[in-house]
């Protein structure tokens, strides 16, 4: 009769005690299982979404920052402190870091044409009063700054380079007057590989509107030819079915993105940064009024978007923590993974939630466990005094009692990685349903496709929404959430025997029995 | 030839300043072949003295020899599994196995060689006791007091142990019960070789026994 036939016999033979303790595992065993699902099914989600989002990261202003900054100076608004954006030099040490494949950082700006003419989608050119008139011309197309020769989105296969070529390393440096194109806006205008065309800076006269058009008057025009070298097309995915506007507000929104998307160019920084500073000194010989006491310097600092593309997006946390103490005052590093917050909200609740509820199940197990245990001991206190006056070693007489409680417990506990899971997918579901409803209620406006209008948001915007985060959402019997749940739970269960054998190595056999 | 043997026993409870002494200097010597009965009033400190050389409790001064060897070097644990059997006033059978099972219990523990077909050997010894077999597969709740004082004292002897201590085991029984357990005892000393100590305030038991330990005011006096 070892101990553990022992322990056997005291579990089979009472089997009203035994079976209550059961119950209890059974119950806090299904609000641990349910919680470690939920936390496995969301960290899941969070890894696969993230992946979706891409492993891009930029540099910009901390907007709360700056405002608290404004808020503080509102008063006396010269003496605020200028803001001194990260250098080329600082972009270039930051890109040397082992997390970045590569990194490119943008300037940009708009120009317009006399000959080449902006493309306008069918869709658009249907609709009545869609045209901007003469806006359309003097800002056309918008000027991307490149400073990573290959460029990063044809690198990224965000853009097929379909014709010609990328820029040359000197191109870049020289500041080259060379542009890649899109291949719509080409074809709309009959613009071959190697051709010149003219893109032209307009200098208004503020002062001088007309009346009529509401136009101020033009009182300048800088030409740039420029040698187009490449054609691009946006590399789109094939959408799915639901994905389709069939509404007329994606169908605009639809095409908007086409037409921006066509009327970009890529142009070296260098180009851009001359192109900008022409612009402003013939600005302010046009408008001098306007510029008036302000110095020329002011407007030397060229504002750059640099955008890193990480190797892993599981490296954006780390890159986050390592390029910010480089950062200049006010600027912080976001990143693709900071959406994941805006659209992954009743996801994160209910994993608070489920966070709570382990805590507190974990808790309350060892405390209820423990007092079941002792309660139960307390009755059989004469039989391990019986072990103890025989003889028997203590530590065999806590290995039963550790040996009855375990074996319950694992039969328990194995019962419920099945029910908890089951628990936790219905549980889960009407909770992430729940949080929805009230996040549509906060914000109605359903979050997804996102106009790119700068270099940086093509990166750093998503087309995921809630929906799919939600959709991705899926309660699983993992591998992983087993051995989770199996090591928590049965932590929890040699936790709650701590007291127990205390107990017992404290037993007097003598008092008990005599 | 002593097997078990108290020297300067000295037991007792401290008082705030004072001592109040259960047991003072108590010098005993047990045999083997001999029933010995240890008498005195209630409170006189005749469990204290069983629960030393039970090695259950320990005295403040003085030792327990057994056949000449300290039980504390001995191991106190090591001395109660394989060199005594104890049987209690409230029999302290665990309720939720058989007869048969409880002795079995105490069988597994020992260190003792035993006969291989335990469970044979503690049929056999419950029968000699007075326990049938049919009694034997009982759950020991659904045995008469008697019959369970019965399966304690086959499961003291069935570790093969020469000492046999016993606190009041007649305490809870009627008188024809009585006698026949005290019968047993007696068996167990003359047929058997077996030391039998049996603590009793009953002058009766006392009296059939070979000799008697009068405990009375921490002292031990012998009646041969
Ligand atoms: N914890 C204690 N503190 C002080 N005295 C005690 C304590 N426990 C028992 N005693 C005293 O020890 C004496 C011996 O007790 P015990 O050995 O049980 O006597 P007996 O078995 O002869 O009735 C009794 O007088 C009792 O009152
Ligand atoms: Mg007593």
């Amino acid at each position: 009769m070892s101990f553990l036939k022992r322990a056997w016999l005291s579990i089979t033979r009472r089997t009203g005690k035994s079976l209550l303790l059961l119950l209890i595992v059974l119950i806090l065993g299904n609000a641990i299982a349910g919680a470690i699902s939920i936390q496995q099914a969301s960290a899941n989600v969070e890894k696969k979404i993230k992946s979706d989002m891409g492993a891009a990261a930029t540099i910009r202003l901390d907007y709360e920052e700056y405002e608290k900054l404004w808020q503080q100076y509102q008063d006396n608004p010269e003496s605020m402190p200028t803001i001194n954006p990260p250098t080329p030099e600082l972009m270039q040490t930051i890109g040397s870091s082992p997390y970045v494949k590569y990194y490119d950082y943008s300037t940009s700006n708009e120009a317009g044409s006399e000959t080449v003419e902006k493309f306008t989608p069918q869709f658009l050119q249907e609709q009545q009063g869609m045209g901007g008139g003469d806006w359309d011309k003097y800002y056309a197309f918008s000027l991307r700054g490149v400073q990573y020769h290959k460029v990063l989105s044809i690198e990224e296969g965000r853009l097929n380079l379909v014709g010609g070529r990328v820029f040359t390393e000197e191109e870049i440096t020289q500041g080259a007057s060379v542009a890649i194109i899109s291949k719509k806006l080409a074809d709309a205008n009959q613009i071959n590989l190697n051709d010149t065309i003219v893109l032209s800076s307009f200098i208004m006269d503020y002062e001088n509107v007309d009346a009529n058009t509401g136009m101020p008057a033009v009182v300048n025009q800088l030409d740039y030819p420029i040698k187009v070298i490449g054609f691009v097309e946006p590399n789109t995915a094939p959408k799915t079915p639901n994905q389709s506007g069939n509404r007329e507000g994606d169908k605009y929104t639809e095409a908007f993105m086409e037409q921006q998307t066509a009327n970009t160019m890529y142009l070296p920084n260098g180009f851009i940064i001359n192109f900008n500073k022409q612009q402003l000194l013939a600005s302010m010989e046009a408008n001098p009024k306007e510029y008036e006491g302000v110095d020329e310097s002011a407007f030397k600092q060229t504002w750059y978007e640099p955008v890193y593309i990480l190797n892993d997006p599981g490296d954006l946390e780390r890159f986050k923590e390592e390029t910010t103490p480089l950062l200049p005052e006010l600027y912080m590093v976001a990143t693709t993974a900071d959406n994941y917050k805006d659209i992954a909200a009743p996801v994160e609740q209910t994993t608070k939630m489920a966070n709570y509820i382990l805590i507190v199940a974990v808790i309350a197990s060892i405390l209820i466990v423990t007092l079941v245990v002792l309660l139960f001991l307390r009755d059989r206190k004469h039989e391990l005094g019986v072990y103890l006056s025989l003889g028997e070693k203590k530590g065999k007489v806590v290995s039963q009692i550790v040996a009855e409680v375990l074996i319950i417990a694992l039969l328990g506990i194995t019962l419920s990685v099945f029910t908890g899971n089951l628990v936790a997918s219905g549980l889960s579901s009407s909770m992430i349903q729940a949080q929805m409803e009230k996040e549509a209620q906060n914000n109605p406006w359903e979050r997804g496709m996102s106009m790119s209008m700068n270099n940086v948001d093509d990166y750093m915007s998503t087309n995921l929404t809630m929906q799919d985060v939600v959709s991705a959402y899926e309660i699983r019997l993992t591998p992983t959430y087993i051995l989770v749940f199996f090591l928590v739970s049965l932590g929890t269960i040699a936790l709650s025997t701590l007291v127990p054998m205390i107990y017992i190595v404290r037993l007097n056999p003598r008092k008990i029995l005599m | 030839m002593s097997i078990l043997e108290t020297k300067n026993l000295t037991y007792y409870y401290q008082d705030g300043e004072s001592r109040r002494y259960i047991l003072n200097d108590v010098d005993v010597t047990f045999e083997k072949g001999k029933f010995y009965t240890i008498w005195g009033q209630s409170g006189s400190g005749k469990t204290t003295f069983l629960a030393m050389i039970s090695a259950l409790d320990v005295p403040q001064e003085g030792q327990i020899l057994f056949n000449g060897a300290d039980i504390k070097q001995i191991g106190y644990e090591k001395y109660r599994r394989n060199r005594i059997g104890i049987i209690f006033q409230s029999y302290n059978l665990i309720p939720y196995l058989s007869a048969v099972e409880n002795v079995l219990v105490a069988m597994s523990i020992t260190e003792n060689p035993l006969p291989e077909k335990e469970k044979e050997v503690a049929y056999n010894l419950l029968d000699y006791i007075g326990i049938s077999r049919s009694k034997a597969d009982r759950s020991v709740t659904k045995l008469s007091g008697g019959e369970q004082q019965r399966v304690a004292i086959a499961r003291a002897l069935s570790t093969n142990v020469e000492i046999i201590l016993a606190d009041e085991p007649t305490g809870n029984l009627d008188e024809a019960m009585e006698q026949e357990i005290v019968d047993i005892f007696k068996k167990l000393a003359h047929e058997h070789d077996k030391c039998v100590v049996v603590v009793t305030h009953s002058k009766e038991i006392a009296e059939q026994s070979d000799v008697i330990l009068h405990l009375h005011k921490g002292a031990i006096r012998l009646y041969e």
